[in-house]
């Protein structure tokens, strides 16, 4: 017994302390907890931590056990009895209980899931220490059209900020080379084609907590031939071999040459707005004055004492000053909202909705009130049974509040049993939500337990409310009635509360049926409109220098072969944004118009490849050779030029750029949905901008065409490996996180209709029980089969229709709020209410069949006889 | 005054028997000594509860621990009623168990 310094080193648990303090209220005194400890300390010196751990729970859960039993009348031993008579009870009726507790397990499963889900969403970039002072530059644009947030600013404004204004200490651009193509990467003979290559100034690494395993970060990125990686890029291009010091070859427009491994980064974490796995600085022939070229991401870090309000507006005019664009507004946007709210273009793609996450808290909730209502429904459905020992009890001098506790450990004993199933649910399903999730979510017990915060909540949440609801209801029977034997078959009062919960369950149901529709047809809209061309069957490879040099004799050599149908060129694939300009200028502009006009450079045949549509003019064609100074315009940038045909008008760049209008193209849309189509000007593209091939091949024996397409690249560009996709696939994947979420849903509301068809199984076979004699004595009468069911599944069936009633207004509400995100989506038509509505009334006839039909045709001598 | 009940009792005589040194712990360790089962606090607590509500037993609280961190002990005595309640368990006892060899209840031994 030695409470030495051994004793504060070794720390009991927490909780488990806790709630011994708490219980030690009862007493008045504290003596307890320190007996506890006192016992504990020597757990721990003699026979370890884990046993002193695993005592002290358990010795607490003991001491809490006897406390309570010590409250009730007589003591503990009733607390015994009424545990016993549950857990007969739920052996007794088995079906019955494997239904609740089943979908009370499945709903707390679900519900949590979801909530780790969106805790994770919440938490984006926390590891960063600097998180509350991390901001982001955003140029707020107001065109006279329309009004865009734009993420890209120019590259000399991150200098420029800190310079200028006291408040900011580090700046930092960014550019994340995804949006231009992959890279070519190479080590010797090893070389992959990366897209997560990202390039910043040296104080990137002093503003975020991306840690470094070897190098210093204030000076790893000083040197701009260098470039750091992270540990799974250094095995993959140098196994084993220490990368430091090393040179990674880069081919692309960007960065040309050999850099220097300065440094390793670990793995970036999956709940960052930014992810590479390649840092390289900017080289300093960026322009560092060019304040008309916008396509860096500008990152500041502001002093603990500035005023973020107050800095915004000062920073407004900035860009407007230096470059003349009217329409730009600048202003800062914090690290916590960029993953969440950032509805903003030109943006790095990947982030999260906050919309999705209400969508999902809102789902979480749902489901686990779907449970609990199904748990209270079955629970006082099958009251009537209990109702003479209830009696009994009261008779021998039962107070209410004790049959309240009674029943409440009646609920809590299955609650817990199904927390036990929930674990085991979540440990099996919690990779498989990962897949579906795309996240890494994980459970344990170092580290972040707020997962453990959200455990404890749901399952207090559920057995409190579940709890409560049939604990008051069996308590409050009258014995008197209960003894003499009426056994009323549907008591008024307490049927309109089970109805109501009926209702609501299925209301909650039918929402989440009609959302499931409208998010899946929403998903398949996007990916099936008509994009003003067409995509299938064309693949892509990234041209290396020697390739775009070598193109012509390349294309013609291809188009020799069989499986081909064209071979094409673009500078930037049309899911990237590539480039645009607002200082376009052409005849006629209204010198006031501030407006964004994209470009894009293809090789002649482009438009035939894609299918496009030439709505005025013709298509680019070699027979003109001054198509090299032409363009072709879409509908949207004709109709902004002029109100007649734009046909033979001159269209010129600040870069000294100039071409007339050959042709006008219809509207594609060449970025996701999400956004409205811009006006684009294409013009012919030089040598250089061959960067992406597009071929478009036959459909049929399309593997050959391709092996036969490899041999030829052998020929062309040897060294390079010869990767190759498939622009169909590319471009859907624009919309996977859409696409995740959708099926996520999809999942979740199978599971919804699960627990509340279950439920409604359960209700329909107890009340269908309760009234074989009633249904013996019709038959007995003359009622045929159809007129018996008929008769027991009315009131479901209206039941089922009402809360369609309930449910419509609110699935709309929820809907349209969630479809304005979209530039283009679908109607919400009638249609899909219908068909929800009927798909839920039609599996409920299924289930209610079932057992109706069963004892529609029971013999009724049999039933007549039922006791 | 109602009787003892068979846990009352003994914990009853420990408190008595340990003097200077009844609280929790050593009462708990005691006991199980003694009968060989482990009473968790929780019903020791009860006992000592209801004990101290009928009036057998009273607490103190003694003087923190002469360390760093040392805690202060509740230690129980036995009042006056207590120890007449012992007394007449004693006499009870002494009673019904009087003349009963030590080894009545062994095993016979074959004849």
């Amino acid at each position: 017994m030695h409470l030495t310094r051994k004793l504060m080193n070794k720390k009991p648990p927490v909780i488990a302390g806790w709630l011994l303090k708490k219980l030690s209220f009862y007493n008045d005194r504290y003596a307890i907890y320190d007996d506890f400890l006192e016992e504990y300390s020597g757990f721990c010196n003699k026979k370890g931590k884990l046993f002193a751990w695993l005592w002290f729970w358990g010795h607490t859960a003991a001491a809490a056990f006897e406390y309570f039993g010590f409250t009730l009348y007589r003591g503990r031993i009733i607390l015994k009895n009424y545990l016993k008579v549950a857990e007969r009870n739920i052996k007794r009726n088995k079906v019955f209980s494997i239904i609740n507790i089943s979908g009370l397990s499945i709903s707390m499963a679900c519900c949590f899931l979801i909530l780790l889900w969106v805790n994770d969403e919440l938490n984006y970039d926390t590891f960063n220490k600097n998180y509350n002072n991390i901001y982001r530059v955003i140029d707020k644009r107001i065109y006279t059209t329309h009004i865009s947030h734009v993420a890209v600013t120019s590259p000399p404004l991150a200098s420029f900020l800190k310079a200028e204004y006291p408040g900011i200490l580090k700046s930092t651009r960014i550019l994340d080379l995804k949006n231009f193509g992959k890279v070519l990467i190479r080590n010797g003979e090893k070389s992959f084609y990366e897209d997560n290559v990202l390039v910043a100034d040296p104080s990137f690494l002093d503003i975020f907590a991306y840690n470094l395993v070897r190098g210093d970060p204030s000076t790893v990125l000083s040197d701009p031939g260098s470039v750091v990686i992270t540990e799974k890029m250094a095995k993959k291009y140098f196994n084993d071999e220490d990368p430091v010091g090393k040179i990674l070859n880069f081919a692309d427009g960007m960065i040309n040459g050999g850099l220097t491994v300065s440094g390793i980064l670990e793995e970036v974490p999956h709940n960052s707005h930014l992810k590479f796995d390649f840092l390289v600085p900017f080289q300093p022939r960026e322009r560092r004055d060019n304040w008309q070229s916008n396509y860096v991401l500008t990152y500041v870090l502001l002093d603990d004492h500035t005023d973020q309000d107050l800095l915004s507006r000062q920073i407004s005019g900035v860009k407007k000053e230096k470059s003349g664009a009217e329409f730009s507004n600048l202003y800062l946007q914090p690290l916590e909202r960029i993953h969440l709210y950032s509805d903003i273009n030109w943006d790095i793609k990947g982030h999260g909705d906050i919309k999705y996450v209400y969508l999902f808290t809102i789902l979480s909730v749902f489901i686990l009130l779907v449970g609990s209502i199904n748990f209270m429904n079955l629970s006082t459905a099958r009251s009537t049974v209990r109702k003479k020992e209830i009696g009994v009890r009261k008779m021998i001098g039962a107070r209410k509040l004790d049959l309240v506790f009674q029943f409440y450990t009646e609920t809590l004993l299955t609650v817990l049993i199904s927390f036990g199933i929930t674990v085991l649910l979540l440990v099996v399903f919690l990779p498989v939500f990962n897949n579906v999730s795309g996240k890494q979510l994980s459970i344990n017990l170092s580290g972040d337990l707020t997962w453990l915060y959200i455990l404890c909540s749901i399952i207090g949440f559920t057995g409190i409310l579940s709890g409560s609801y049939p604990a008051v209801f069996l308590s409050s029977l009258k014995p008197a009635r209960v003894l003499k034997g009426k056994m009323l078959s549907s008591d008024n009062a307490r049927s309109d509360i089970r109805r109501i919960l009926v209702i609501v369950q299925f209301a909650i149901t039918i929402i989440t049926i009609i959302s499931t529709f409208v998010i899946s047809d929403q998903i398949s809209f996007i990916e099936n409109k008509n994009l003003g061309y067409h995509k299938d069957n064309i693949i892509y490879l990234k041209a290396g220098n020697e390739l775009k040099q070598s193109f012509d004799v390349f294309k013609n050599d291809l188009q020799k072969l069989s499986g081909i149908l064209y071979v094409t060129a673009i500078n930037s694939l049309l899911d990237k944004r590539g480039s645009g300009s607002t200082a376009a200028n052409w005849d006629g502009k209204d010198p006031e118009l501030r407006i964004q006009v994209i470009g894009r450079s293809v090789e002649y045949d482009f438009i035939k490849a894609f299918k496009m549509e030439i709505i005025e003019g013709r298509d680019f064609s070699k027979e003109f050779t001054t198509d090299t100074a032409a363009y072709i315009i879409n509908e949207s940038a004709a109709n902004i030029m002029t109100q007649d045909s734009p046909l033979g008008k001159w269209i010129s760049w600040p870069t000294g750029d100039k071409g007339k209008v050959i042709g006008v193209v219809r509207d594609f849309h060449f970025t996701s949905l999400h956004d409205a189509i811009e006006p684009i000007v294409i013009g012919i593209a030089d040598d250089d901008s061959r960067s992406n091939i597009c071929i478009k091949i036959n459909e049929n024996n399309i593997a050959d065409t391709i092996k036969l397409i490899e041999e030829k690249w052998k020929v062309y560009s040897p060294g390079t490996p010869f990767e190759y996709q498939f622009l169909d696939n590319n471009i859907t994947s624009l919309y996977s996180s859409e696409e995740r979420i959708g099926t996520l849903f999809q999942y979740l509301t199978t599971l919804t209709l699960f627990i509340t068809y279950m439920g409604l199984f359960g209700l329909v076979s107890f009340v269908t029980e309760q009234r074989t004699k009633e249904i013996g004595i019709r038959k007995a009468l003359g009622a045929s089969v159809r007129e018996i069911v008929q008769h027991l599944t009315k009131e479901f069936i209206i039941l089922v229709t009402f809360s369609n009633f309930l449910a419509w207004p609110l699935a709309y509400l929820i809907m349209s709020k969630w479809l304005e995100k979209f530039a283009y989506r679908i109607e919400i038509g009638p249609g899909i209410f219908i068909i929800s509505a009927s798909t839920a009334l039609l599996i409920a006839f299924i289930t209610i069949s079932y057992q109706t039909i069963k004892a529609a045709v029971a013999n009724p001598v049999e039933s007549l006889r039922y006791e | 005054m109602s009787e003892l009940t068979k846990n009352e009792e003994l914990i009853l005589l420990l408190i008595w028997r340990l003097k200077k040194d009844a609280y929790g712990v050593p009462l708990r360790q005691n006991f199980k000594e003694i009968t060989g089962k482990m009473l968790n606090y929780g019903a020791l607590y009860n006992i000592l509860y209801q004990m101290e509500r009928k009036g057998l037993v009273t607490s103190t609280e003694s003087k923190p621990e002469a360390k760093k961190g040392g805690r202060r002990k509740i230690m129980y005595s036995v009042t006056s009623q207590g120890t007449i309640a012992l007394k007449k368990a004693q006499e009870i006892q002494k009673m019904v168990w009087q003349g009963i060899s030590d080894y009545a209840f062994d095993e016979k031994v074959n004849e």
